[in-house]
């Protein structure tokens, strides 16, 4: 009934290769991003290597409203990410651990906005604060994007809580802890790698967006729009600089939080073994 | 109670309060601010600044900072200019702008710079305010093939920005030699390296000066029929691609080889690429203009008609127009520049062959064709 | 209860509780309610409201005949849309799920490293990706070279403007959200269940379809969904990449939603788009046996 071992190996050995191809699918056009943040091309578009060259390194903040751009879509995105994982994070919670009539209708309005196309939803949005003459920037930009976000959020949380023991919280209690105290110690730790996950998922996609955020933004562009708008008279290299180092500094934090939480763990397991 | 039942009860009263205390933590700001707000965006006006949006390449190296243009306004009259080339089309900026406007609120502009058929619109709809001609005495320098437009007489609301040409740019070596007809579009030799726009003035004209039809003057069948010869055309496979703006990726690369393109455009793909032609078919090309206007709402409109009777002053609007590669609408403007410019046919087109607009028609007749342009190549 | 009362995979008995069987009813009616509240309100507020100033547009000039004009003018590029997010969808599970489970099996201490990983990507703004891809892939470009001399390609095709260019490349942006939904379920599989399989002479494989598969189906589910339905919707893949052989629904829309005129049909076509993935989404829920709708 058991296949022999050799063959497992295979399935073992092939499991691997194919994940492996899987990241290198996923890495490829980020390869050649950061290939050509180094790149001094000859015209004024960055899309043939021409000679290697640190010039786009040294002078990163040769176009000033690039430099804005980035900065705002930056403060948007962190904006977004705490308050979209807040709401998401809780209607996941409700969604999964109690019955309540209307969860049905709730369920569906949670994932509507995805089934929209983006500028549908911007210009509805758009239409409403028209309508209450509410203009348009910053506060408008958040308030657009957490509304999608939201549904992200909602769902990837969902996709962990499902099958979760909520008798631990109970047991919790039971043995006198306080309310706050189950919540900080025993269910926000097993629920934690989704929270992580979507917020993750938020801010890169709030740094993505460009549809919504382009109906509904006032006169500051956002990272992506500012390209747009660059790209029919140029494409600079400090558009790969600034895309580079954003991959690098979320790396560092990657792997910042990988050694904390390994610590931690360390620690966890030193007090359980006196 | 039992003590369980009372921390129960307390965890999830807890829990309640921290999501409600946190979600309105979340919305309160945002609903403060909306108490708050006026009626229009902040535009560069408090400090007597004005805010214009633009197309992109429409200003010195695109870039606003090292303009030579808006340096020289600022210095002469003091008035600091917040530039943004933030106009990607006609239809995106309507999506964006038009409700607004059409409220009668402001956008945070003091100029906005639209294609006359949207522009026509625009002024019928009474979304854009006149110029003040005590402040734009320069306003009679317009050249005067563009000087009395019949959707707006006597220009008292639009002033032209950007004069472009529509023709065929392409690579000579791949396509074996010359070209002079339009109809090259439609060779099966070219099939599936030839681009043409969805913009459907533009590539309906062109196609009607290739069937004898004048588009300035053309009848709604006779657009149709250009549609209809397009259709069969794509059905065939003959175009790669019906594009927008970013048909010049393609084309430099090499992967296009003809292409209906804008005459700006092809200026700068010329620099980097000189083996690239551009071509006004013997039949004819297309002429287009982007004119400004000041919106309503702006909160320096007599800015704005410093900065345009700036430009229209031939000594400025000369290195301007030869910079950017476009005719210039100011009258004597071309005696200001250098001989080459002089002698470039994006500035200074050859008097055959002919340059037709595309004639204004009725928002009736523009929603047919557009209809069927749209099915024709978006299906 | 009797065989005959078993219930059927379609026809459920009414429920009171909105259709689910997961959760305990809660000890104080309103607390789902707070936890809802600040985000339900927000969706009400910013989507919800809109909605219905775009229901309203919908109905402009031609009311119920603009819905049945545009499905049936756009007929080909509904049916191409639907098929090209389905095999993206396909092809993300296939190349999702085995990642997402060495990660969550096989990751150890560095699961999170791993996790951020397949997110990293995302953080190259969506343009600048597409873009590298277009690099890549351009007709004189190294990929093509090399699969034309290798005969897969004949010498005067190349892959940009073909629909494998688009699925691929709907596949590769929404990869992510395939694999994160998968991994959170998997990861908190209780190795443990495995081991007792294996004690009760289980082979492999049908351990791992009884009970690994099994229990990331909601991962799988809200990775299908987190994937199917924004490439459904899509529109930069196909305008970037494709030609106009492969329009999507998204492209129509988007493209031509600026021409006023088009704005009442374009807007019954987004709710008709809407309501064919809702309808998908209940139907595939039903099948995988998950009860509620994400």
């Amino acid at each position: 009934m058991n296949p022999p071992n050799w063959l497992r190996a295979i399935g073992r050995v092939s499991l691997w290769v194919w994940a492996g191809l899987g990241l290198l699918f996923l890495f490829t056009p980020i390869l050649v991003t950061v290939i050509f943040s180094f790149n001094e091309p000859t015209g004024k578009y960055n899309y043939v290597w021409d000679k290697f060259s640190l010039s786009g390194w040294t002078d990163p903040f040769r176009y000033p409203e690039l430099t804005d751009a980035l900065i705002f879509s930056l403060k948007i995105a962190v904006a977004v990410t705490i308050i979209a994982t807040i709401l998401g994070t809780l209607m996941g919670l409700a969604m999964v651990k109690y019955k309540f009539r209307a969860k049905g209708m709730i369920g569906a309005i949670l994932i509507l906005p995805l089934t929209m196309p983006e500028i549908v939803l911007g210009f509805s949005l758009l239409t409403l604060f028209v309508s209450i003459n509410w203009s348009r920037g910053f506060i408008t930009i958040v308030i657009a994007q957490v509304m999608f976000s939201v549904s992200y959020v909602a769902t990837t949380v969902r996709a962990r809580i499902r099958g979760f023991d909520w008798r631990l919280e109970e047991a919790s209690l039971d043995l006198g802890a306080s309310g706050f105290r189950t919540f900080s110690k025993v269910t926000l730790p097993l629920i934690a790698p989704g929270v992580i996950a979507a917020a993750m998922l938020t801010f890169a996609l709030s740094l993505d967006d460009f549809i919504i955020t382009y109906l509904n933004s006032g006169l500051d562009n956002t990272f992506p729009i500012q390209i747009w708008n660059m790209k029919r008279s140029k494409i600079p290299v400090q558009i790969n600089v600034f895309s580079t180092a954003l991959l690098i500094i979320s790396i560092v934090l990657a792997a910042l939080l990988v050694v904390f939480n390994n610590r931690r763990a360390q620690k966890l397991a030193g007090l359980s073994n006196p | 109670m039992t003590n369980r039942a009372q921390n129960q009860t307390s965890r999830r009263r807890f829990l309640g309060m921290s999501g409600l205390a946190l979600g309105g933590l979340a919305v309160g700001p945002t609903l403060l601010a909306a108490c708050s707000s006026g009626s229009s965006s902040s535009g560069g006006s408090s400090n007597g600044g004005i805010t214009v949006l633009n197309w992109p390449l429409y200003i010195e190296g695109d870039e606003p900072s090292t303009s030579a243009t808006l340096k020289g306004f600022t210095d002469s009259t003091g008035i600091k200019v917040n530039y943004q080339n933030s106009i990607d089309g006609n239809e995106s900026f309507n999506t964006k702008y038009q409700a607004t406007l059409e409220k009668g609120n402001g956008i945070g502009a003091d100029l906005i710079v639209l294609t006359s058929w949207n522009a026509a619109a625009y002024i019928g709809a009474n979304l854009v305010q006149p110029f003040d001609s005590a402040a734009f005495p320069n306003e009679k320098n317009v050249i005067s093939r563009l000087s009395n437009p019949s959707w707006d007489p006597g220009r008292a609301k639009s002033i032209p920005w950007a004069v472009g040409q529509t023709g065929l740019a392409y690579w000579p070596d791949k396509v074996g030699g010359k070209i002079t007809d339009v109809n090259a579009i439609f060779d099966p030799k070219f099939k599936g390296k030839v681009t043409i726009l969805d913009e459907m003035r533009d590539t309906v004209g062109l196609t009607m000066l290739g069937m004898g039809a004048n588009p300035s003057t053309g009848t709604t069948a006779q657009m149709l029929a250009a549609v209809d010869k397009i259709e069969k055309a794509r059905d065939a496979g003959q175009f790669k691609k019906v594009t927008g703006n970013s048909y010049t990726e393609d084309l430099a690369i090499g992967d296009t080889w003809i292409a209906v393109a804008w005459s700006g455009d092809v200026a700068q793909l010329q620099a980097d690429n000189p083996g690239l032609e551009w071509v006004i078919p013997s039949q004819g090309g297309m002429l287009w203009v982007d004119n400004a206007m000041i919106p309503v709402g702006a909160k320096n409109p007599e800015g704005a008609n410093k900065l345009l009777n700036y430009v229209y002053d031939p000594a400025v609007a000369g290195p301007l127009y030869e910079s950017i590669s476009y005719i210039p609408p100011v009258t004597g403007a071309t005696q200001y520049m250098t001989a080459t410019a002089q002698a470039s046919p994006f500035i200074v087109p050859p008097a055959t062959p002919p340059l037709f607009e595309f004639d204004v028609i009725s928002p009736d007749v523009a929603e047919e064709v557009e209809r069927a342009f749209v099915a024709a190549t978006e299906q | 209860m009797t065989a005959a009362a078993a219930p059927s995979r379609f026809r459920r008995p009414r429920r009171e509780d909105g259709g689910d069987d997961t959760g305990v009813a809660a000890r104080r009616w309103f607390t789902p309610w707070l936890l809802i509240a600040p985000g339900g309100l927000w969706l009400l507020i910013f989507f919800v409201v809109p909605l219905f100033s775009l229901g309203r547009l919908s109905l402009q000039d031609g009311g119920l005949s603009n819905y049945s004009t545009v499905i049936s003018d756009n007929s080909t590029v509904i049916i191409r849309t639907f098929i090209y997010a389905t095999i993206s969808t396909l092809a993300a599970i296939i190349i999702g799920y085995p990642l997402a489970y060495v990660i969550a099996t096989k990751g150890g201490r560095y699961k999170n490293l791993f996790l951020a990983l397949v997110i990293l990507p995302f953080f190259v703004t969506y343009l600048v990706r597409t873009l590298s891809w277009k690099i890549l892939l351009f007709d004189n470009g190294p990929v093509v070279g090399i699969l034309q001399s290798v005969g897969i390609l004949s010498d005067n095709q190349g892959i940009l403007g073909s629909p494998f260019a688009v699925v691929a490349a709907l596949t590769y942006n929404f990869l992510p959200f395939m694999v994160l939904p998968i991994y959170v379920s998997l990861e908190k599989l209780d190795r443990r269940l495995l081991d007792a399989a294996a004690d009760l002479y289980s082979s492999p494989a049908r351990a791992f379809r009884k009970i690994t598969l099994r229990l990331s189906l909601p991962g799988l589910f809200a990775g299908t969904l987190l994937t199917f339905i924004p490439a459904a919707g899509d529109f930069v893949n196909s305008e970037l990449l494709g030609s106009d052989r492969t329009v999507m629904i998204g492209q129509i829309i988007e493209k031509n939603f600026g021409k006023e005129f088009f704005r009442p049909e374009l807007s019954a076509l987004s709710f008709m788009l809407m309501a064919m993935i809702l309808i998908g989404v209940i139907v595939y829920a039903r099948l995988l046996g998950t009860e509620e709708i994400a």
